[in-house]
Formats: C-alpha cells, structure tokens, sequence
C-alpha cells in the first residue's frame, strides 16, 4: 500500500516546496519523533530539546536529502541521533537495578502496567545499540529494512542485535517475576 | 495522525500532539533568518575578503627589499578595498566589519 504521506513529503521536496515538506513531516511524525527521542533519553523536558534540536537539523539538511531512504526514516535517523548525542552529554548509560521506575520515560503521556514496567527496566541493561533496535522493532514495529537505515546497521546485525535483546529481556524480567511469560514468537 | 494506544506506555493526546508540530515549526521559522539579506551579506562580505587577500599579496610581491611589518587595522583595510588595492577573504572581511558598518554598506548600496 503507497504511503500517502511520504508521497506528499515527496511531492513537495520535489517542488522545492522545503517549507510545505518540513510542514508535513513535522505534522505527521512530530509525536513519534518525541516518542522515540523520550524513551532514548527519559526524560519529557530534554525529548521536547531533542525534536527542536532535531527539527532545525531535519530543515537544514532537506534540500541536500539525497532521496536514499524514506523521508520519514532519514529524520528518525536525525532524532535518535540527536538522542544519543543528548544522553552522551548527560553521561547516563546503564541504570540502577533497585528502582523499577529508573528506565522508565519521565512524561507526563507515560503509563505503565507492572509487566511494560519491568520491560523498561530491562531494557535499561540493554548495551546502546540493542535497547534502540528493540525499541524500534517492538515499539515502533518498524521492519528490519527501515531500522538498519535509521542505525547504519545491517540488517544482519540489526536481527542479531534484536534477538539477543529479547533474550536478554526475557531472563530480566523472569528474574523479576518468575511468572511472566512470552510468546514464542516475540 | 499519532498512535493514542501504543505498546510502549506513551499516549500523546492530540493537543500533545499539536504542541509538538508547533515546536518543530518554530525551530524551523528560527533558523530562517531573512535569507536574501544574509545572501547579500555574504556577496559584499567574499568580495572584501577577496579584495584584502589581493592586496596583501601585491604588497608583499611588490616591495619584498622594503618590507618592513605595517600593522593593518580594519579601517585601513576598510580604506584599501574601498580605494580598489586590496582583496579580502570571506573570513577575513566578517572580522573587518562590525554589524553597523555592515548595516551602512548595505544601505547605501541601495539594494
């Protein structure tokens, strides 16, 4: 099925129209971006930063966008850049393991059942690169294809990065309550 | 336009939502800064950069038995591109002019 809002996207770079395209793509996305960038760097006040941040990066670069990937999927790439850049800054890589609330996003659009809960707080042993692949699999339920290029990973990696994440996950959280279970294919 | 029921606990409401778009909207507005004006700037700007390059050049080629250190200051490289002996780099000349000079250039060039 043809994206129809990446079309639009499309059809106004294409007419130079850079003000009408950022438009659409701020539109259609601006929540997705904050989603992506809250849950990479927790916190409401700094995701809000990262898309503004992001979205000055998004509107320089369209007139030089080289047309290799969806627009949609070069500006996540920007975001969770940006993302990463911001969490750098902070120094904050690996979480306490007391606190079940650390790991989670702190926003005000944030709810959480004990079972999503304790999958944040696994995901927040997770190395870098595994935490936001899974996130964007899982969450995001992008494909493979569309996350290697947001990463500048393989697809092959990208997969493996993927699997040893949700196993991972699935020993924290049986650790955590030894009743959980999971489906077999996720 | 957003997903209000997703698996990752964050329910952005629509207001949320518009908030949002409104900051990527106003980042974007900020960053752009009368761009015919900044293209005007940075035409006059290379053209004295240019110009001041040139003249140090000249100068140095020109009297190597005499040189003797001369300290240049913004006016009198201001004096010298405007009496057409020097060239100035793009760099070179945004460190020349202070934003007034660079207001008055602009005016009374009448563009």
């Amino acid at each position: 099925m043809p994206d129809t809002r990446e079309i639009a996207i499309h059809e106004a770079w294409s007419a130079k129209a850079y003000d009408q395209a950022f438009s659409l793509l701020a539109t259609h996305h601006a929540s997705d971006f904050y989603r992506t960038a809250v849950r990479i760097v927790l916190d409401h006040s700094q995701a809000q930063d990262v898309v503004q941040e992001a979205s000055i990066k998004i509107w320089k670069g369209l007139p030089a966008f080289e047309g290799k990937s969806k627009f949609s999927t070069w500006a996540y790439r920007i975001v969770v850049n940006e993302a990463l850049a911001f969490l750098r800054k902070r120094k904050v890589r690996h979480l306490a393991l007391e606190d079940l609330h650390i790991g989670q996003p702190d926003s005000p659009y944030f709810e959480a059942d004990d079972v999503l809960k304790a999958l944040y707080h696994s995901l927040s042993m997770l190395p870098e690169k595994q935490r936001i692949a899974f996130q964007l699999r899982y969450f995001d339920e992008k494909p493979y294809a569309e996350i290697s290029k947001i990463l500048g990973t393989s697809v092959g990696g990208l997969k493996a990065n993927y699997h040893h994440a949700v196993e991972r996950i699935k020993l924290e959280m049986k650790r955590l309550n030894p009743d959980y279970t999971f489906d077999s294919n996720e | 336009m957003n997903k209000m029921n997703s698996k990752d606990g964050i329910q952005i409401p629509s207001a949320a939502h518009q908030d949002l778009v409104k900051r990527m909207l106003t980042a974007q507005e900020q960053t752009q800064t009368n761009p015919l004006f900044q293209r005007t700037l940075y035409y006059w700007a290379a053209s004295i950069a240019a110009a001041l390059v040139t003249g140090f050049f000249a100068l140095n080629h020109l009297a190597p038995a005499n040189r003797q250190n001369i300290e240049i200051t913004n006016d009198l490289a201001w004096d010298a591109y405007q009496a057409g002996v020097v060239d100035l780099s793009l760099e070179d000349a945004s460190q020349l002019l202070d934003n007034e000079s660079i207001d008055a250039f602009i005016n009374d060039l009448n563009i």
